[in-house]
């Protein structure tokens, strides 16, 4: 047998005793009760701001449901501004003025739901100008991929990074269904470092075409929401890995018992055209 | 002119029997008549033996083997162990018995003190808990040096001795006064290293010593291949009752519900932190180099203080003191080469052995995501200047590296052992044995992420000590222990390149302690321990201060002054009773400290970060409590069962989301909580005769509580697996040996998520309580044959091939589940990346090694 044609049955067979494999895992949940799930950033984008209430599910092949018909204010120094809740996507409250979250003030969220009240309080921390982005062609696909965002470390500033890319205009992309020409991706910048962060599991990923318009927007993060998303990536990003590490509920600086954040950033926006 | 003549023909006659006498033979005898052993030397020598039957008994029934040594050599042995004494005429062997020594008379029955060491006849390696007997009376055990000692009163003699594997040593010796003897033992086996044929003399009553720990020697460790056909030193422990593995791929352990931070492994009395070898599928201890292992796991002895769990001594091979060996093995996983011999003749000898992995030379620059490799040697030398000192110096060094390349980042981990020790025994009197040890050692963990860059977190702690161990003998039935030592430990928790974000951390460790086993009435064995630590944390550092409620109150630079002190005192009591001459019943308390806490949050089976840390001011040291109780029956099987409560306090435990990785505030995130464990342990085994068995049950339970985090209720730990069995057949025909082993544990405890809610499109699950489901059964059956290649038992060099398959039924059992990614169309599980589009995560876990075949080759000569 030619020595190459050993070697990939040797690593075929190694990577699928060693390194293992995955399968299902039939797993029936507990019952549980439905919590209130909190879902609010300010932004200082001086637009009209957004906060999502929704319950929580037993497994993500539910449906989750809305909260409709609470109460949402949110309060700073002397002004309060309320929250309506969108006609065409219940559980979406929209402030009913524009205003931008500054980071010399202090925001305090009341949410009402079914006579019950929960609060938070944010503050807003400034934002560091961000390193261009990279992608790369892969020739196989005759395609795009990102290749750098943020670094993942930074002893000195934590931020997350959203990126939508849209490439719906791109000929032969046009008649394409939504799904198939936009993407939305997540980047994070923490202060903190994990091994399962290093050697995370296999993440699904996005190739676009050259003429993909990338809109990137960097979130600057307070020090809860910081923990909150580390928490996030622990649980979500980082999990299934084989260093994984001990699991737990997150955290939340919402009171009276509902779960989710309540925070503020700053944020900048750069737009890319891949050429 | 005659006379010349005369002389030079009994000059040629006697260099003529001296070449006879100096030739290369091999005898091989197995229970059969002493005049057979005569007939081969005769064979192979052209020698006669001469003898009157009367005096001599050559129909006595006697195994003796020695392979390739000098007839002479041979002879001497031989006559030594059957009390004879030889001389050659001419082509003649006269035996003779040996001449009883007459002494004057004493007037009264005078006590005298026989002491010396227990060695291998053939390369001259002591034995370790050889059972001495004088009169059919157990008088000694030979201790982890070979050294014994018992008194007796003045007069003739019938002196035994015995060991597993090794032909029984019996001389009648008429003696007047105290003094030295060598017991030599002869292996009874053609090939210890994997025949498990293991006739230990069957008619000597249980004794009581041999209950204080567990004996795991060579053969027993050589007996059955684990994974890739290779044999595993530790891993072989999980035939014994109350240790509880992981499971695939993991060298994580568990005693009596303790965590895995609590079992002290010692190498020739170097403490080793991480026994891992490619994450855990195998360990770093070479099997080839080991001599014995002894586990104890209740009624720890007090000369081996600072856990809480169990202490696995580990002794490396001397080496032979006559001649040169090399062993070797080649298999898929790794390439072994052991080779030992003297260096001076009997009277020094030296070990060293390696073991590489073969996978990395698979895997290197072949562009695949994954780079594994592994190294470890053990050396040893050896030194009897005299009868009274031996003098070795042991070193051990391992390491691991692990690459991982993936889209957006490249990662790397790598781990280093080394351990070195100086030990010198030293034979005072009869009555009293000195072991000095002077050992080091050092475990780093070095994790680089990004790969081409320079950034590197380590996490190493590095110990250095003394300590002395006496042991007097005050009687045939009264064993005092006592002496001490101190340890300095230097502890980097997690820093990256060298910057201190957390501070190093100094610490001495000091302790004395005193043990008495004294047996009454042959029936009454009684034990009574007690060991003082002392615990000094020192700088330079910077020591933290936190409230109750841990937060930061500020901060101290101390230079090298000691900031903080612990005390403990140890006390521990055995009473045992032998029912008949077979059975033993025992009753064991036991109260420990361990002052290393290892903080890790992982829930991984594999090596990962964790960093030693010390017990300091905002650390309390862990404490444990054991009682247990046992039954021992020997027989044609020996069965034993052992019941067990135990509580260890103080165990460490991470707030949520703790930050382990450059945190200085690390210690404020500890929550200490407490285990409570109980269970009932039994074993059957046989390992005499063709057909062996081994048979293990553990019926165990662990629950914890962390008020801190979780208030007054008990939780599951992740290690709470109630069933634990083993069952291991071996049979042997001819030059073949017949294995199969069926392993069943209950599934480990994991924390499964009760719902979901939807953030930031993420899907974050909702935990109810810690470990609140648990994995399927894990079970396996492993099926092996090892074919001795040469047809003669004579060959000088000797080679066998080993089949063996792992996981004959190709059962997928789950190591880890997760509840975070997608099942693609092609099966495959990843990780949401692009949120734009609605999805549904499906719960999945990974199993790893199913139906795998190997075939090793090993060889030695």
């Amino acid at each position: 047998m030619p020595r190459k044609g050993f070697y990939y049955i040797f690593i075929v067979v190694f990577v699928i005793t060693i390194v293992g494999c995955e399968a299902p895992f039939p797993y029936q949940p507990e019952q549980s009760e439905k919590l209130v799930v909190v879902e609010a950033l300010l932004t200082n984008q001086f637009k009209y701001q957004t906060v999502k209430l929704s319950y929580s599910v037993a497994t993500t092949q539910d449906t989750i449901d809305p909260i409709s018909g609470a109460t949402v204010v949110v309060e700073t120094k002397n002004s309060r501004i309320f929250f309506d809740e969108s006609d065409s996507l219940p559980g979406l409250y929209i402030s009913r003025i524009r205003f931008a979250a500054t980071i010399d003030r202090v925001y305090r969220l009341y949410i009402v739901v079914n006579d019950k009240v929960y609060t938070a309080f944010t503050g807003v921390m400034p934002v560091r100008l961000m390193d261009s982005l990279k992608y790369e062609y892969i020739p196989e696909k005759d395609l795009y991929r990102i290749s750098y965002v943020a670094p993942v470390f930074d002893p000195f500033e934590a931020a997350m990074y959203e990126l939508n890319l849209n490439w719906s205009h791109v000929p032969g992309y046009e008649n394409k269904p939504y799904d198939s020409t936009h993407a939305r991706m997540y980047f994070y910048t923490l202060r903190t470092m994990d091994v399962n962060e290093l050697f995370q599991p296999y993440q699904e990923q996005v190739y676009f075409p050259r003429g993909t318009v990338i809109e990137e927007t960097k979130y600057s993060l307070t020090p809860f929401f910081e923990t909150y998303l580390r928490a996030l990536l622990l649980e979500t990003h980082w999990s299934g890995s084989l260093f994984d590490v001990e699991h737990w509920n997150l955290p939340t600086n919402i009171e009276g018992g509902a779960i989710g954040f309540f925070t503020a950033s700053s944020v900048i926006k750069r737009v890319y055209i891949v050429q | 002119m005659r006379q010349w003549v005369f002389t030079i023909l009994l000059v040629i006659i006697y260099l003529g029997a001296w070449a006879q006498t100096d030739k290369i033979i091999s005898v091989q005898v197995r229970n059969q008549q002493l005049k057979v052993v005569f007939e081969q030397i005769s064979q192979q020598t052209g020698l006669y033996f001469s003898y009157n039957p009367v005096i001599i008994n050559d129909k006595q029934k006697v195994t003796f083997i020695a392979r390739n040594r000098k007839a002479s050599d041979i002879l001497a042995t031989l006559s030594s162990e059957l009390g004879l004494t030889y001389r050659i005429v001419d082509n003649n062997v006269i035996i003779r018995p040996a001449q009883v020594q007459v002494e004057p008379a004493p007037t009264h029955k005078q006590v005298i003190t026989i002491s010396g060491f227990v060695l291998d006849s053939a390369s001259g390696d002591v034995i370790i808990g050889a059972a001495i007997y004088v009169d059919k009376k157990l008088v000694a055990l030979s201790n982890e040096y070979g050294f014994f000692s018992f008194r007796t009163q003045a007069g003739q003699h019938l002196i035994e001795a015995s060991y597993i594997g090794y032909t029984r040593f019996a001389r009648t010796l008429n003696v007047s006064r105290s003094r030295q003897l060598t017991i030599r033992l002869a292996v009874n086996l053609q090939n210890l290293d994997f025949v498990v044929v293991t006739p230990e003399d069957n008619t000597k009553p249980i004794n009581h010593n041999s209950l204080d720990f567990f004996n795991m020697p060579r053969s027993v460790i050589n007996r059955n291949p684990a994974l890739g056909g290779t044999y595993d030193a530790l891993r072989s422990l999980q035939a014994i009752p109350g240790f509880n593995f992981y499971g695939d791929g993991s060298m994580i352990f568990h005693v009596r519900g303790g965590d895995r931070s609590q079992n002290l492994i010692l190498i020739d009395d170097a403490p080793l932190f991480n026994p891992s070898h490619m994450l855990g599928f195998f360990s770093a201890i070479s099997p080839w180099a080991v001599s014995d292992i002894r586990v104890y796991k209740s009624d720890l002895p007090e000369q081996y203080p600072g856990r809480v769990s169990s202490v696995i001594d580990i002794r490396i091979k001397q080496g032979d003191f006559y001649k040169t060996h090399v062993n070797g093995e080649i298999s898929p996983i790794l390439t072994a080469l052991t080779i030992d011999g003297p260096v001076a003749k009997e009277k020094s000898s030296f070990m060293v052995s390696t073991r590489m992995s073969n996978i990395n030379w698979f895997l290197e620059n072949r562009q695949s995501f994954l780079n594994l490799g592994f190294v470890d040697m053990h050396t040893k030398f050896n030194l009897r200047p005299d009868k009274k000192n031996k003098f070795s110096v042991s070193l051990f060094y391992s390491y691991d590296n692990v690459n991982l390349s993936r889209d957006f980042m490249a990662s790397k981990v790598w781990w280093r052992n080394v351990a070195g020790t100086f030990r010198w025994n030293h034979v005072f009197s009869s009555r009293l044995f000195l072991n000095t040890t002077i050992f080091t050692g050092q475990y780093s963990y070095f994790l680089q992420f990004e790969a081409d860059t320079v950034n590197l977190f380590n996490s190493a702690i590095t110990s250095t000590g003394l300590k002395e161990d006496f042991s007097y003998k005050v009687s045939n039935n009264n064993v005092l222990k006592f002496g001490g030592g101190f340890t300095y430990y230097y502890f980097n928790p997690a820093n990256i390149n060298n910057l201190a974000y957390i501070p190093t951390q100094n610490a001495m460790y000091y302790y004395i302690y005193l043990g008495d086993k004294w047996i009454l009435w042959d029936r009454l064995k009684i034990h009574f321990g007690l060991v003082a630590h002392r615990w000094d944390n020192m700088g330079p550092t910077i020591v933290y201060y936190y409230s109750d409620t841990h937060q930061f109150l500020g901060a101290d630079t101390v230079g090298v002054q000691v900031f903080n002190t612990y005390y403990a005192l140890d006390p521990r009591m055995s009473i045992s009773y032998a029912l008949t001459p077979r059975s033993i019943v025992k009753l064991s308390y036991g109260s420990y400290s361990q002052f290393l806490h290892l903080l890790s949050n992982s829930i991984s089976p594999f090596t990962t970060v964790e960093a030693w840390f010390p017990a300091n001011n905002n650390i309390l040291p862990q404490k444990a409590k054991q009682v247990s109780l046992g039954y021992y029956h020997k027989g044609v099987s020996d069965f034993s069962v052992e019941i067990y409560a135990k509580k260890i306090t103080n165990i460490p435990h991470f707030a949520d989301f703790a930050t382990l990785l450059f945190n200085p505030y690390i210690e404020s995130k500890v929550r200490m909580g407490y285990n409570f464990a109980a269970g009932i342990e039994l074993s059957l085994h046989k390992n005499r005769g063709n057909f062996n068995y081994w048979l293990s049950y553990t019926y165990g339970r662990v629950f914890m509580k962390i008020p801190e985090l979780f208030g007054d209720y008990w939780l599951y730990t992740s290690y709470d697996k109630p069933h634990s069995l083993l069952l291991s057949l071996m049979y042997k025909k001819d030059r073949f040996n017949f294995g199969a082993n069926w392993t069943y544990t209950s599934g480990n405890r994991y924390s499964a998520p009760i719902g979901y809610y939807k953030v930031l499109d993420h899907y974050v699950p909702i935990y109810s309580y810690p470990n609140n489901a648990q994995l399927p059964p894990y079970h396996r059956l492993d099926v092996y044959i090892t074919w001795h290649i040469n047809k003669g038992t004579h060959k000088k060099f000797n080679h066998y091939l080993t089949l063996s398959l792992f996981n004959i039924y190709g059962r997928k059992n789950p190591v880890m589940v997760n509840f975070n990614k997608v099942e693609g169309d092609d099966n495959f599980f990843y990780v949401q990346g692009n949120y734009v589009y609605e999805y549904e995560l499906t719960p999945a876990y990974y199993y790893f090694l199913r139906y795998i075949p190997s075939l090793s080759y090993r060889f030695k000569f």
